[in-house]
């Protein structure tokens, strides 16, 4: 059996449950539980959730408040992640397999490889970028250095007593360390996984370029007609979510069959959105209360730039004396 | 033939030495070149001071733009640089050579590294971790420090000779001819931290736990050492293969190395006599006379002047900067 999670707050809610039915019809009987990284109370009235609906109270967080205080939302969600993971983990070992999902993934085809190609490993990572980029776009390799190579939108486990090892170890660090801070090595729950490979065995980097395909890496994925994509992350095309918001690569408005993707994507969640008056995408999310201050784009980000070049010139021109 | 190769500078050449008598002792069929960046003209060296190892200087290695890298690079960044410049060099024009290992200058190898020649018959790269159980304390190095300058230790890193291994470099030496620089901010530590890449770019890449491999100041926390019956063992079954001692001077021999403060002598008595026995090398390697040569490359620290007459020029864009940034 493989247990599909997920973790998102109230306003991702229609995503998640466009993923659950794309799981339902791809693995139909294998068990999706949503986390909730947002206030329960905060649910309209007469909202159903077609599947289990693990409430943050859960995790016994002693100091929600203060975690609540000290995050964004994206952050709070990030830390709070591998608990909700390791509580699924910890339900039962009737769960051959966990995959993890962002709430923004929808699945075309089931995963067969799960228990084919990379049955015998206990940690699937998908890598962000699979080559090196060979345009001048924005971002650049340093930038996947600095928020993770490795996606933490996508986490396969295995039952093995080295997998429950990588969630322990996890599940530790990342709660009081989720802050985008790239100078300490920061980056929510998700650069944590470059030191992964390192530190657990049977860790399995997943080079099948039909997976994961996302914001980053449509460039390297959409080459040649008849490219379909066994699960795609909408996150930062249909929404203000990950740390691709400056991107200037890749323009998925324009490219055909992205497009077509986008376009039935939008029409799946739309029906999810409202449970009576209320849209749920419109409701806040209640942890994580510092606000998101998205990154410049465009030509603000072009004369910031160039302003910054410019005082680097001033600070180091070498100037000889005059004697 | 496999190659074995170091790169260092004039004043480094006790450690290369040393290194070198290692691999003579344990990997007699083995090849070693001395990668220098520095110019043995300049410094006409006496002959005791020529080690018994071919030199290959760095001028004479084809880099394309090498005056524009000792122009932007300092010594740390230029000695780094350098690296896949060299195994190219060896691909190139060392036809015999089936496997390049580079080892940082200061390691002493332990063993016949046929653990090592194995996977370079299977794979094409081999990459040691800086750490392959967590680290839960906060001291220096922890596991932060290393996802800001690298998973992966490049004082070792050993290649097959394939298109493969070709690809990595070709991408490597690129990479290196601007962005070799000290920049955690934004994701640039040297040559080492790019290497992340390394296992998801390209195939057959592998990744060595065996504790016996790169033992140094950031893995002593997961190895303990112990002589048996005149071979050093770690953690009590695995042969040392190879003990690097980044960060030890002669000089303060009383530290472990310079860039860690988890432990000092005194709670690792296991891997006092390790240290001695390095200690004892370089002397007798000549030490003390090797690291009165100043590097050729080295550049004269910038002075900048005119700091009043800088800071009137920045402050207007700086608050510029930050209107946009605040909007």
């Amino acid at each position: 059996m493989i247990l599909f999670h997920t973790v998102c707050t109230i306003r991702q809610l229609p995503q998640a449950l466009t993923l659950g039915e794309s799981l339902q019809q791809h693995h139909p009987g294998e068990p999706f539980t949503i986390g909730l990284a947002d206030d329960p109370s905060h649910l309209p009235a007469g909202f159903r959730c077609p599947y289990p609906l693990i409430h943050p109270e859960i995790l016994n967080l002693t100091d929600l408040n203060r975690l609540s205080a000290q995050y964004t939302p994206a952050e709070f969600s990030a830390a709070v992640k591998p608990l909700f993971i390791r509580n699924q983990w910890q339900k039962g070992p009737e769960a051959e397999r966990l995959v993890y999902l962002d709430p923004s993934v929808l699945l075309y085809r089931p995963l067969d490889d799960l228990s084919g190609r990379y049955g015998g490993a206990s940690l699937l990572l998908t890598p962000h970028l699979l080559e090196p980029p060979v345009d001048r776009f924005y971002p650049d390799e340093k930038y996947f250095q600095n928020i993770g190579l490795y996606s933490s939108g996508f986490l396969a486990l295995r039952r093995t007593a080295e997998a429950g090892r990588f969630l322990d170890w996890w599940s530790e660090r990342v709660p009081e360390r989720a802050f985008i801070r790239f100078c300490d090595a920061l980056c929510t729950d998700q650069i944590w996984l470059a030191l992964v490979p390192g530190l657990f065995d049977g860790v399995e980097i997943v080079k099948d370029r039909s997976w994961h395909v996302g914001l980053w890496n449509l460039h390297e994925r959409f080459q040649g007609a008849g490219f379909s994509p066994a699960f795609f992350n909408f996150k930062g095309i249909v929404d203000q979510e990950g740390y691709l918001q400056a991107q200037n690569r890749s323009r998925p408005g324009r490219h055909p069959v992205v497009r077509t993707l986008l376009e039935a994507y939008r029409n799946r969640i739309r029906p999810f959105d409202r449970t009576g008056e209320v849209v749920l995408s419109g409701i806040e999310p209640a942890y994580g209360r510092q606000p998101f201050v998205p990154p410049l784009v465009g030509w603000r980000r072009n004369v910031v730039e160039s302003l910054r070049e410019t005082v680097r010139f001033i600070e180091t021109v070498d100037v000889p004396r005059k004697v | 033939m496999t190659l074995a190769f170091t790169i260092c500078s004039i004043n480094y050449l006790a450690q290369a030495r040393t290194l070198g008598d290692s691999l003579r002792q344990t990997n007699p069929d083995w090849k070693y070149v001395i990668g220098l960046v520095d110019k043995l003209d300049a410094a006409a060296l006496p002959p005791e001071l020529i080690p018994a190892y071919p030199m290959l200087e760095v001028d004479r290695i084809e880099i394309e733009d090498f005056a524009g890298m000792c122009d932007r690079y300092d010594i740390t960044e230029l000695n780094t640089a350098v690296k896949p410049f060299y195994i190219d060099y060896f691909f190139r024009n060392e036809p015999e050579a089936a496997e390049v290992i580079y080892f940082d200058p200061d390691i002493i190898v332990y063993q016949p590294l046929t653990r090592l020649k194995n996977h370079l018959g299977e794979y094409n790269l081999v990459l040691t971790p800086h750490i392959c159980r967590p680290i839960d304390d906060g001291l220096i190095p922890n596991e932060l420090n290393h996802l800001n300058t690298g998973t992966y230790n490049l004082g070792f890193i050993g290649l097959r000779k394939s298109e493969e291994s070709n690809r990595f470099v070709q991408w490597w030496k690129k990479r290196l001819v601007h962005e070799c620089r000290i920049d955690l901010c934004n994701g640039l530590f040297v040559d080492q931290h790019w290497v992340n890449f390394a296992p998801i770019y390209y195939d057959r890449v592998w990744i060595e736990k065996h504790p016996g491999y790169n033992a140094a100041y950031w893995n002593l926390h997961e190895r303990t050492f112990s002589e048996k019956d005149g071979r050093w063992v770690v953690n009590d079954s695995y042969d040392l293969q190879f003990f690097h001692y980044s960060g030890y001077g002669v000089h303060k021999p009383e530290e472990v190395s310079k860039y860690q403060n988890r432990y000092t002598f005194p709670d690792r008595p296991d891997i006092v006599p390790l240290f001695r026995l390095y200690h004892q090398r370089l002397i007798d390697n000549l030490n003390e006379t090797y690291r009165r040569y100043p590097c050729y490359y080295i550049k004269p620290p910038k002075v900048l002047y005119y700091q009043s007459v800088r800071k009137a020029l920045k402050s207007p864009l700086n608050k510029l900067i930050s209107a946009f940034e605040n909007r």
